[in-house]
């Protein structure tokens, strides 16, 4: 099961939120002299929102979150059978060998494919964890090629996550409870717990020797 | 529970060779590699490892043989 029949009574890590500003700032260049003063802001009412802060550490008149994306975002995502027949596999680790796109498969060295054949479970996609669909998500259509297709899941992108300050938010319990749309259940809390600790974690080549 | 077959030979002028099984058994976080004659008598253990599965997440992080997947999705 992906959500909670019966929700806590306080914020939680992975939760569906609604009615949080999605601020994007952009900037051409860091600002380092006032002449290079340029940017934009971008404000916008995200439909939905996830909370990406750890359950102990939601309070202090702030959360951090990451807006819910609809899966065209990344078209790549349908050249993969595997994960057009099963979106959520992206959410645990994998068979590399199931996770790569015919088209680039077919293009690989022998020896290439041989050590991806031999190579131990890994994640796709590193950024992304995939939402199920529930009646509480909306459902949407696109085109890959010639297919129309139809769902109400969607993905968050772990690089678009942000910080909000909200008065309300005290701690995870006393929180603007009324904005939380779904919650996860504790085995895909763990998987998205998972994936954005693998996410973060990675250690550079050049690190490795420390 | 897995089961290898191998034939020992051993050294000297006595040599004697015998057929054994190797079975592996999980016991908690460990893999217990326990070699057994063909009727089951204990021999020896072989070999104990710790279970992958119960790397913690920097453990798993680090060990090698990883294959980067990001780079088969770019155009």
């Amino acid at each position: 099961m992906f959500y909670e029949k019966k929700q806590d009574p306080a914020l939680r890590f992975g939760d569906i939120v609604t009615g949080f500003i999605l601020t994007t700032p952009e900037i051409k260049t860091p600002i380092i002299h006032i002449k290079d003063k340029l940017y934009n802001i971008d404000v916008n009412l995200s439909s939905f929102s996830v909370i990406l802060t750890p359950c102990c550490s939601i309070g202090q008149n702030q959360v951090t979150l990451t807006p819910l994306l609809q899966l065209n975002i990344d078209r790549t995502l349908f050249r993969v059978p595997y994960f057009v027949e099963d979106m959520l596999r992206i959410n645990f680790e994998v068979e590399p060998v199931k996770a790569i796109p015919p088209a680039k498969w077919e293009r690989l060295e022998k020896e290439e494919q041989n050590e991806i054949i031999k190579a131990k479970n890994t994640f796709a996609y590193l950024s992304y964890f995939i939402y199920d669909g529930n009646e509480h998500l909306p459902e949407y259509s696109f085109k890959i090629g010639n297919d129309e297709i139809t769902t109400n899941q969607y993905l968050i992108d772990f690089r678009r996550s942000y910080t909000i300050k909200c008065e309300d938010i005290v701690t995870s319990k006393n929180a603007p409870l009324h904005s939380k749309i779904l919650q996860l259940t504790v085995p895909i809390r763990n998987q998205l717990r998972e994936k954005i600790s693998y996410y973060y974690g990675r250690i550079p080549a050049e690190d490795t020797c420390y | 529970m897995t089961v290898t077959k191998k034939i020992s030979h051993g050294t000297g002028s006595h040599e004697s060779s015998e057929e054994y099984k190797i079975i592996t058994y999980s016991i908690g976080i460990y893999e217990v590699k326990v070699r057994l004659t063909p009727s089951d008598k204990f021999v020896g253990i072989e070999e104990v490892k710790v279970n992958q599965d119960f790397l913690s997440h920097k453990q798993k992080i680090a060990k090698k043989g990883l294959i980067d997947l990001e780079k088969y999705y770019r155009d």
